[in-house]
């Protein structure tokens, strides 16, 4: 069952979470990749799958597909009031995150629909569908 | 489903010669420690043991509890004497199973005789069970991440696997009240259970949605409660009060999958891997288990265990739950007691508690009728960690 960590706390000993937040919020979607060109892993990873190499910072495309999807009817998040769509993105270079689905008032989303992501502010990662 | 006969003569590893549960209650109000103290007394007195014979102690508390909660003072409050075990074990959901395994080991290897193995915990306070999981399960990786973008608690990040599930699959919420309403079948004979009335489909399907697609009904029913058990080595059976449960194999899986192109740790999980292990030590097929008590919080989790232990092909667990197997009279009883959903939700001790009652043929209304192997599961994180192991009335199999 569920780990109890804080809403929005980013350890310190966490080198990727912030960085990573930051850019997202000047507009560039990033993802971690191996240094010594393994190409790019997961999120969770902080060392290269393959070669146990250091990972860096690198930018997507931004673009990807809706790999899962769930309707929030319960508040959970302080800042968020249901229903909220949280999708599972599955972004072109291979790795996932979770974020937000922009409402297009055209109901709820499939799996497989092409996204794109939009913006991020105050730590909320905003995509669209394409 | 057929019985395919490959097992080997196998003796028994270890026993469960005692259990005890405290007060199961819905109201706030008491703690893990307390409740932990009343369920080992129980276990003893099961047994007709004095403290003294204990020389083990294994604690579980919830994994999103601290480690004050249930401290290795219990030991004090006990009043135990020397031990040659103590520990507290975390490994989320597959601590209950896992401490079962790890006394039989130590007991295997002559490092103890009887080891007290409780669970405990005290979720139902007054901003209600709900409240008490809604932490981040940090599917993405990243810190913080999940929590900013609303992916909180556990319902949350299951209903990303049913999601999933129907995708892949093609199931729907039909196949999920086939579940809730089967398991619900078994509460309604189990008078320990706390949700016992037959659930009608208008009922399931009016039932709220918590995170579409799970609705309240596809969620486990937490209440505050401790069940103990006593793991005996083979020698400390013969002057047992009640009938030994006898423990044969174990298995843990704990799977490496990851949230990355080409993976689907959504309905592949660290059951096949656990399912290989238990396989292996007993020598045997997913044919020779006669029922399943099986760590299932969630109605899509029953699909997810059904086929990562084998029991059925990928994709085919919605056609046998429908099929009416898994209910009270079907050919594969699962969750006999009610399981999480309708019984109670003591996280790893629940599938315990249920297959100790069935392996010493104590069911009663619910009782299965062949219980020579049960298989029993438990799991943590996202199923992630798992750990299995199985019950029997026999030393020899």
């Amino acid at each position: 069952m569920p780990r109890d960590e804080s809403a929005n706390s980013i350890a310190d000993d966490d080198p990727f979470s912030g960085k990573i937040r930051q850019l997202a919020e000047t507009g560039l979607l990033c993802c971690l990749q191996c240094s010594n060109s393994c190409g790019i892993v997961d999120y969770a990873a902080r060392i290269c799958p393959k070669c146990a190499g250091p990972l860096e910072i690198v930018e997507t495309k931004g673009a990807g597909e809706i790999y899962s999807f769930v309707v929030y009817h319960t508040k959970y998040a302080p800042e968020l009031d249901p229903p909220y769509t949280t999708i599972f993105v599955e972004l072109e270079e291979g790795c996932r995150l979770s974020a937000l689905l922009e409402d297009n008032g055209s109901g709820p989303p499939s799996i497989g629909d092409p996204v794109k992501f939009q913006r991020s502010q105050n730590g909320k990662i905003w995509f669209s569908l394409n | 489903m057929s019985k395919v006969n490959t097992v080997r003569k196998r003796v028994a590893k270890a026993a469960i010669t005692g259990m005890g549960q405290s007060t199961f209650s819905r109201e706030p109000g008491s703690s893990p420690r307390a409740l932990a103290l009343q369920a080992c007394i129980a276990a003893l007195a099961d047994r007709s043991a004095t403290v003294d014979m204990i020389d083990g102690l294994l604690l579980n508390r919830s994994p999103i509890e601290p480690s004050e909660v249930l401290p290795l003072h219990l030991k004090r409050d006990l009043g135990l004497g020397d031990l040659s075990l103590l520990a507290s074990i975390e490994a989320e959901g597959s601590s209950a199973v896992q401490m079962i395994q790890y006394a039989t080991l130590v007991i295997e290897a002559g490092g103890a005789s009887n080891v007290l193995c409780v669970f405990a915990d005290a979720p139902v306070r007054r901003a209600g069970a709900g409240k008490t999981y809604s932490g981040s399960m940090d599917l993405t990786g990243l810190s913080g991440w999940d929590a900013c973008n609303g992916l909180l608690g556990s319902v949350g990040a299951f209903a990303m696997s049913a999601q999933r599930y129907f995708h892949v699959y093609g199931a729907d919420s039909r196949d999920l009240y086939a579940v809730a309403a089967a398991e619900r079948a078994w509460g309604s004979l189990n008078e320990k259970a706390f949700l016992r009335d037959p659930l009608e489909e208008d009922a399931y399907f009016n039932s709220r949605w918590i995170v579409e697609p799970l609705r309240l009904f596809d969620c486990a029913y937490p209440i505050n409660g401790a069940i103990a058990v006593i793991v005996s080595s083979l020698d400390e059976v013969d002057n047992c009060p009640k009938p030994p449960a006898y423990l044969h194999a174990f298995g843990q899986g704990h799977s490496g999958a990851r949230h990355f192109a080409g993976h689907d740790p959504e309905t592949q999980t660290g059951a096949e891997i656990a399912s290989a292990k238990l396989l292996e030590a007993i020598g045997g097929t997913p044919a020779l288990f006669d029922y399943c008590e099986l760590y299932s919080p969630f109605t899509i989790t029953s699909f997810l265990a059904l086929e990562g232990y084998g029991l059925c092909l990928p994709g085919e667990a919605p056609d046998l739950v429908n099929s009416g197997a898994t209910k009270p009279g079907g050919a594969l009883p699962v969750n006999t007691g009610g399981g999480h959903l309708s019984s109670y939700y003591l996280q790893g001790m629940t599938p315990v508690h249920e297959a100790v009652i069935q392996a010493r043929g104590e069911g009663g209304a619910r009782q299965v009728p062949k219980n020579d192997i049960g298989l029993v599961t438990g799991f943590g994180g996202r199923m992630e960690y798992h750990s299995a192991m199985t019950i029997s009335p026999h030393r020899e199999l």
